[in-house]
């Protein structure tokens, strides 16, 4: 196999492009995720059925269908509806919708797992709903949940390659277009599987520093 | 992800059980599990051994042998990129189109009876066609000199001119890659086409052009605002609006090549290796122009006589390249 | 949308079930294996292992499938045809996520019955395929199942590369018609059907194996609770 390290060299210029369009990506849906699964989460514990079961419904199946036909649906058939966004814009919403559905999930276990005396202290102190949420039963809960958030943050990293799905130009829409312009693909290629590598790492032995911080 | 607190107990003893099967002991379970792990890989390596999991990539005969291959097998699949005219599954799930049309009547009089589509993105054809993932690409590509570099074409069948999609009206007034350059216009073409190029020359920057995987989801850019012009050949913009309201195509132009205006010449695309089929396919296609037939056959795709032409490949190939 | 149209469909629904089949087999046997070699005695053993894990675990299963259809062809002089490429690179970078669950179901075993199985004088394949295995295979049912609809997710991704499967023929269909919304539509619906069967299926499978070895589902809390660290990772707190 031979070894072009003039096209690496040519290559990174849209490299770096491509690594900020992914960066991008990551940051928004994964705040997208949080926000949303978090609001899903909430939702799912009130009392009523009719507020229940649809929330259930959906997130059931938003999370059981693949996000590249999410991707396709969003790009392809809102503009059929009349609603447009740009690419990115839309990318970064699936993947924001399509993660909240496991976060929502990690939400509730860390709800869960607050013990229950911290809700009878809470109503013994004549705490009011939302302050509890506020003050006691929330701030104990994410406490808890942060790594497994910060799995999926490193899950959403390895699934912005799709996006190029829907024309967007993070890392291996760039190493793709690059390759079909100079017919090779082997280093573009090569080079955005390692940086995948080397990120997801990174973020792992980042995610365990602050887990051992944060979980006594 | 298994809590490891929760200990498990040794499984209770036979005859606790309330069951009336008896289990030997390792459990059915163990023997269901492990068996069937082992039943799957034997599975997968005899499925392994017997599909054909691979097929080498070097052809060893002088010229190829593939036509010989292909009369033998009786099916020849051909690469096509979904895009009206040239090649495409229509409505009612027929391959059709003027490459696949053409390449029934000439592989019919070269011995190899049946066409089989295999569709993929314009821009894998040629490295679907080099992985032998399809025998032949049968999309109209344009002949350019990068390409040449890749694959052999055969002569091209038709030769086209650009033109874009724009929205109704053509508000931004845009005709040619000059327009879309001066009024700094959203501009966006398929993957791999030869349009990236021609706006390159033009001026424009390479980063800001739109990729969009093929010409329904230009005109979706189109029309939805996201871009101001999409390029492609003239019969594809003029076919793929047919459908919309709220776009048209401009009149068809020559983009500039070197300065010069360049019409552009389609054609059928083989492996490198592969110049006896090339040949073959090529004495056939010249007696098809000269009968005229190829003229009826492409007509009912839109192609009028100015489609017609005598270019060959290795004009468009350019020179020190061998077509 | 035609028949014709709907014979496009079929077929790419058949392509997907193969190439979950597949590829669901391929990362079985790779889960087991490097699952296996974890927690194996000598030292490089373990290390090759974790390092197979890393690596896979933290590649993109598209950019994985991208380069095995278009770095291996000119690297080692064959291609794949695409079904076995597909089911390569999906089962190896899923199989890396399955070594884990089969690494954590193997060290929840209780010691003891390690222990015991030395007192007895098994060999260590012996204690591996009579104690730890039964024991543990119905733990990890729950998360290979959610694997499993992970990988029926990740067979989407070869139609990206132009592979012939349900999410490309909805490609074809979208340019067949130009419009997108009614394909997608079906297309989300049939996704969630196949989704929905194969979770059945291996929660069946699951009831199955569990009452093999005297873990019948439980009632109550305690079952809850088992349920919900599995399936998010999450270790409850207190338990009031």
């Amino acid at each position: 196999m031979k070894w072009d390290w003039n096209a690496v060299s040519d290559f990174m210029p849209h490299f770096w492009d491509g690594l900020l369009v992914t960066l991008q990506a990551l940051a928004l849906g994964s705040l997208i995720s949080f926000a949303l699964g978090l609001v899903w989460a909430l939702l799912m514990r009130t009392p009523t059925r009719w507020v229940r079961w649809p929330v259930g419904v959906v997130t059931e199946f938003v999370r059981n269908t693949p996000l590249l036909v999410q991707l396709f649906f969003l790009f392809y058939v809102l503009p059929e509806w009349g609603v447009t966004f740009s690419a990115l814009t839309t990318g970064v919403f699936a993947i924001g919708l399509h993660y909240s559905t496991y976060t929502m999930q990690v939400y509730r276990a860390g709800i869960e797992a607050v013990p229950a005396g911290q809700w009878e202290a809470a109503t013994a102190l004549n705490l009011p709903r939302v302050r509890t949420w506020q003050v006691v039963i929330l701030p104990q809960a994410i406490r808890r949940v942060i790594p497994a958030l910060g799995n999926y943050v490193i899950a959403m990293l390895k699934d912005t390659p799709l996006l190029m799905a829907i024309t967007v130009l993070e890392m291996l829409g760039q190493a793709r277009l690059y390759s079909q312009e100079h017919f090779q693909f082997t280093e573009p290629l090569t080079v955005i599987g390692v940086a995948f590598i080397v990120i997801s790492c990174l973020a792992s032995l980042l995610l365990r520093a602050l887990e051992r911080r944060l979980v006594h | 992800m298994v809590s490891g607190s929760r200990a498990a107990m040794a499984p209770p003893l036979r005859n606790d059980r309330g069951t009336n099967k008896p289990d030997p002991v390792g459990g059915s379970t163990a023997g269901t599990t492990r068996r069937s792990l082992l039943a799957g890989v034997a599975a997968l390596g005899a499925l392994g051994a017997a599909g054909c999991t691979r097929v080498a990539t070097a052809s060893t005969t002088d010229g190829g042998d593939l036509l010989d291959r292909l009369k033998a097998a009786g099916v020849v699949r051909l690469g096509i990129a979904g895009e009206i005219p040239f090649g495409y599954i229509d409505k009612d799930g027929e391959l059709t189109g003027e490459a696949p049309e053409l390449a029934r009547v000439i592989f019919k009089r070269l011995g190899v009876d049946k066409v089989q589509p295999v569709p993929t993105e314009f821009g894998s054809l040629i490295p679907g066609l080099n992985s032998q993932q399809f025998d032949v690409v049968a999309a109209g590509m344009y002949v350019n000199a990068e390409r040449c570099e890749q694959v052999i074409f055969a002569d091209p069948d038709y030769q086209m001119l650009d033109s874009f999609i724009v929205r109704k009206g053509n508000p931004k007034d845009l005709h040619n890659y000059k327009d879309i350059v001066a009024k700094k216009a959203k501009f966006a073409t398929g993957t791999g086409y030869a349009e990236i190029q021609y706006a390159v020359e033009a001026g424009y920057k390479e980063s800001d052009i739109l990729i969009v995987p093929d010409q329904v989801a230009g005109l979706n850019a189109v029309e939805a605002g996201r871009v101001d012009a999409f390029a492609g050949t003239a019969l594809t913009t003029r076919e793929v609006v047919k459908k919309s309201g709220k776009a048209e195509a401009t009149d068809a132009f020559a983009p500039l090549v070197d300065g010069k205006p360049h019409v552009d010449g389609g054609a059928f695309a083989f492996r490198p290796t592969e110049t006896k089929l090339r040949d073959a396919f090529n004495v056939e296609l010249h007696a098809l122009k000269k009968s005229g037939e190829l003229f009826r056959i492409l007509r009912p795709f839109g192609f009028t006589k100015a489609e017609m032409t005598d270019l060959t490949a290795k004009e468009l190939c350019g020179e020190g390249v061998s077509g | 949308m035609t028949s014709g149209l709907w014979d496009l469909v079929l077929k790419g629904i058949w392509t997907t079930i193969q190439l979950l089949v597949f590829s669901a087999l391929l990362a079985a046997a790779v889960s087991f294996v490097v699952g296996v070699a974890r927690t194996h005695r000598r030292w490089i053993v373990r290390f090759l292992a974790g390092f197979y894990t890393e690596v896979f675990r933290g590649t993109s299963a598209l950019v994985m499938i991208f380069w095995v259809f278009f770095v291996l062809p000119p690297a080692f002089g064959w291609q794949l045809v695409p079904m076995w490429a597909g089911t390569l690179a999906l089962g190896l970078t899923y199989g890396a996520y399955g070594s884990e669950i089969v690494r954590g179901a193997l060290k929840a075993v209780d010691p003891a019955q390690q222990e015991g199985g030395i007192a007895l004088s098994f060999t260590p394949w012996q204690r591996m395929r009579l104690i730890l295995l039964p024991q543990a295979v119905p733990e990890m049912i729950p998360p290979f199942s959610n694997l499993l609809i992970e990988l029926l997710k990740g067979t989407a991704l070869v139609s990206v590369m132009g592979m012939g499967d349900l999410a490309f023929s909805a490609n074809l269909v979208r340019l067949a018609l130009q419009e997108s919304a009614e394909i997608y539509t079906y297309l989300l619906l049939i996704y969630f059907v196949i989704a929905f069967l194969l979770t059945r299926v291996m929660r069946g499978l699951e009831k199955k194996l569990k009452a093999g070895v005297g873990k019948a589902p439980q009632r109550g809390v305690a079952a809850h609770e088992l349920k919900r660290a599995e399936t998010t990772g999450v270790s409850g707190g207190g338990v009031a």
